[in-house]
């Protein structure tokens, strides 16, 4: 039991950590803000990464997940560490801003907002979403809070569907028996998970370098835990934070502060009263947790068959599939639109890392792709019309 | 083309979510009236999102979509980038939003049509949505669990007391449910063959193949676990269904020959399921032709499974 405790928090904490960390860099040089959720899903696929190397290096050596472990830990301390410096160095920073501002110096020519500032591009708000603004709050608990509480017992729901479900034995699902393959100590990827038996021809070797399995074996050896425990119950949960996360930040952008919602064109509100503003901010409190509880909500209608969103998150959220569908591509979306493009390319490199593509890249590049060529056609549009 | 046909039935078929997923999406992006709720970045995602449900739809744009993303993912997987759940939540996201954002700025209206009519509508469309699925109870379960997951575990428990500290793995031949089970709890056997002879979504994650014989023999304990009368020692012929085909057992339909060629290939462990009228007589001739154990389930405690050991290996 205390080794499950030591690895939630574990999950929780080190994502956290280096997401701070890597969103300090994009603050520290632009002044853009990150938020939790984009810090979150930033740290979680750094760890993928981490583990990407961890894996690659072993698998090059030819070594077993003994020294994979090794290899990780490394990574992770470093990480960690480095992350922990920039984060600091952010904080840093930021008071000295702060009391730079206070005396009435400095602050004010500087490209980044004070705390607690708004943003000066609209369309990039700085607001949380479920927990929303100490004014929201007071000003009662509207339709928006409701929905904010239903995201909460969403999320409980889903917990506790994944703690709890069977998982066993999927269509074209092999996680579980490669981890316990791994975990036998041998090579990587010698041991054929299937039969326990060495492979006499090998596998392709796109598919050599995925590390999903490794992270979960190394996940696995490091605190002592089962496979199933840490593989069907604590990674899936894992990855459905993920999915929250990449809800919550899709719906920020989606539905930016400071934009008027029935009578508006996209356009921001700039010249709004106060009042005008403080409405805005509510509607768009209300559509951005409205958008966040369907997103969760509609996961249990879309588990018709295998392969739906839905059945991938409540089945099998632990897997490649899920994972894109749920996290990257969403992800994706808002990074684009938040213009925070290493974020993207973040995204379009952790599916191929964790998925089998052809080319080194997957479906994620080519949306990306699509992305870009849409925004620009609209924009082009857009200003023909201006 | 057929894997698209396929695909594309598999994917619309009693798809009730896809359904309100193409009305939004038309809807959204069609009807400018409606198109004013939505900020440019919602418009950018719905149209990024239809141009990928056109890309899928169409076949010869499918077609290079599924060589792109390589031959190992189904057609069900270049949906993913149409954004079902996003999209969905937008749309019904921004109906709802607009009926409680009229409510409140009517609320001096006490009027049962502003009162009561949009929260209401609300909670229809949360129904509808989720009628659309099965809650995660329902259908999932054909693809999934194959066999009861605590009986499988009393009898992964038994076979690993047949295991000596320090000796090589047993090798085991059982049923699919079994076979499957095993590799999923554990690193602790080797099996005759693996979950990949029967499942062909899993072929191509190996360019190891199975002989004739492993076929043969997987055949052979399929149907027997399919039959409700076992008549093992004797030459027996059954047809079954494997999906839509009917299948011939193929090779050995005796139990006795069966047995000796997997023991013959290094098996140490028979796992055989036990059924009512299972053939007591012909089960006992296997173990005596073929210098073999038979522990029932009475004796070892696991319903529904004969295990059958080399007499070396058998508990003194």
């Amino acid at each position: 039991m205390l080794h499950l405790i030591l690895l939630i928090l574990f999950l929780a904490l080190l994502p956290l950590l280096l997401g701070q960390g890597l969103q300090t860099v994009p603050e520290l040089l632009t002044g853009k803000k990150a938020r939790l959720p984009e810090k979150y899903v930033s740290g979680s696929l750094l760890f993928v990464f981490a583990a990407e190397g961890a894996h690659l290096l072993t698998l090059l050596r030819k070594g077993t997940l003994a020294d994979a472990m090794k290899v990780m830990g490394i990574c992770v301390i470093a990480l960690a560490t480095v992350a922990y410096v920039l984060m600091m160095v952010g904080i840093v920073k930021r008071t000295l801003k702060k009391s730079g501002a206070g005396v009435g110096s400095a602050g004010a020519s500087g490209p980044e907002p004070a705390e607690g500032e708004k943003s000066a591009d609209p369309e990039r708000p700085d607001m949380t979403d479920v927990s929303e603004s100490k004014a929201e709050k007071s000003k009662g608990f509207g339709a928006a809070g409701i929905f904010a509480v239903g995201i909460a017992l969403l999320m409980i729901v889903l917990a506790l569907y994944l703690l709890t479900g069977n998982h066993l034995n999927f269509y074209g699902d092999m996680t579980m028996e490669t981890v316990n393959a791994l975990l036998e100590d041998a090579p990587l990827y010698t041991i054929n998970p299937m039969t326990g038996q060495p492979y006499e021809t090998g596998i392709p070797s796109r598919l050599t370098i995925l590390c999903l399995p490794t992270l979960y074996a190394l996940l696995c050896r490091a605190f002592g835990l089962p496979a199933m425990t840490v593989v069907w119950r604590v990674a899936s949960v894992f990855w459905l934070v993920n999915v929250l996360f990449a809800a919550l930040y899709l719906a920020r952008m989606l539905f930016p502060e400071g934009i008027s919602d029935a009578k508006h064109s996209g356009e921001p509100m700039a010249s709004d009263a106060p009042s005008d503003a403080d409405h805005h901010k509510k509607q768009a409190a209300l559509r951005r947790n409205l958008f966040t509880f369907l997103c969760l909500f509609l996961l249990f209608a879309a588990d018709r068959a295998v392969g739906l969103p839905g059945f991938s998150l409540l089945h099998m959220a632990y897997g490649a599939r899920c994972i894109r569908a749920l996290v990257l591509l969403p992800t994706l979306a808002a990074a684009f639109f938040d213009k925070r493009y290493l974020l993207c390319c973040s995204c379009i490199l952790a599916e191929s890392v964790i998925m089998w593509t052809h080319f080194g890249v997957g479906l994620t590049f080519v949306f990306f792709l699509l992305l870009v060529a849409v925004s620009f056609v609209q924009k082009r549009r857009k200003g023909g019309a201006k | 083309m057929s894997a698209w046909l396929n695909g594309l039935t598999q994917y619309t078929s009693g798809a009730k979510l896809q359904g309100i997923y193409a009305i939004l999406l038309l809807s959204l992006l069609c009807f400018p009236g409606l198109r004013k709720y939505l900020s440019g970045r919602g418009k950018t995602l719905l149209a990024t999102a239809g141009i990928w449900a056109l890309l899928c739809l169409f076949p010869f744009s499918a077609l290079g979509l599924l060589w792109y993303q390589s031959a190992y993912y189904d057609y069900t997987a270049l949906w993913e980038p149409a954004l079902l759940i996003p999209v969905c939540a937008l749309g019904l996201g921004t109906l709802m939003a607009e009926l409680l954002l009229y409510r409140r700025e009517h609320a001096e209206d006490t009027s049962f049509k502003n009162k009561i009519c949009p929260p209401l509508t609300v909670v229809l469309l949360l129904l509808i949505a989720f009628l659309c699925g099965d809650a995660g109870l329902g259908n999932w379960k054909s693809g999934g669990l194959q066999g009861d997951a605590a009986q499988l575990e009393a009898l992964r428990a038994e076979l690993l007391t047949l295991k000596e500290d320090g000796s090589d793995k047993p090798v085991v031949w059982a049923p699919r449910e079994v076979l499957s089970y095993l590799p999923m709890a554990g690193a602790d056997f080797t099996l005759y063959y693996g979950r990949d002879l029967w499942d062909a979504s899993l072929a191509g994650f190996t360019y190891d193949t199975y002989d004739q014989e492993r076929q043969d023999a997987e055949s052979w304990m399929y149907a027997v676990s399919l039959q409700d009368v076992f008549f093992f020692a004797e030459d027996w012929s059954s047809v079954y269904y494997d999906g839509e085909n009917a299948r011939e057992t193929a090779g050995n339909k005796n139990g006795i020959t069966s047995c000796r060629k997997a023991l013959d290939a290094g098996v140490d462990v028979i796992v055989l399921p036990c059924k009512d009228r299972t053939d007591v007589a012909g089960l006992t001739a296997i173990c005596d032709a073929l210098d073999l154990t038979a522990l029932t389930p009475a004796e070892t405690g696991c319903e529904g499974y004969y295990i059958l050991l080399r007499t070396a290996l058998a508990p003194q």
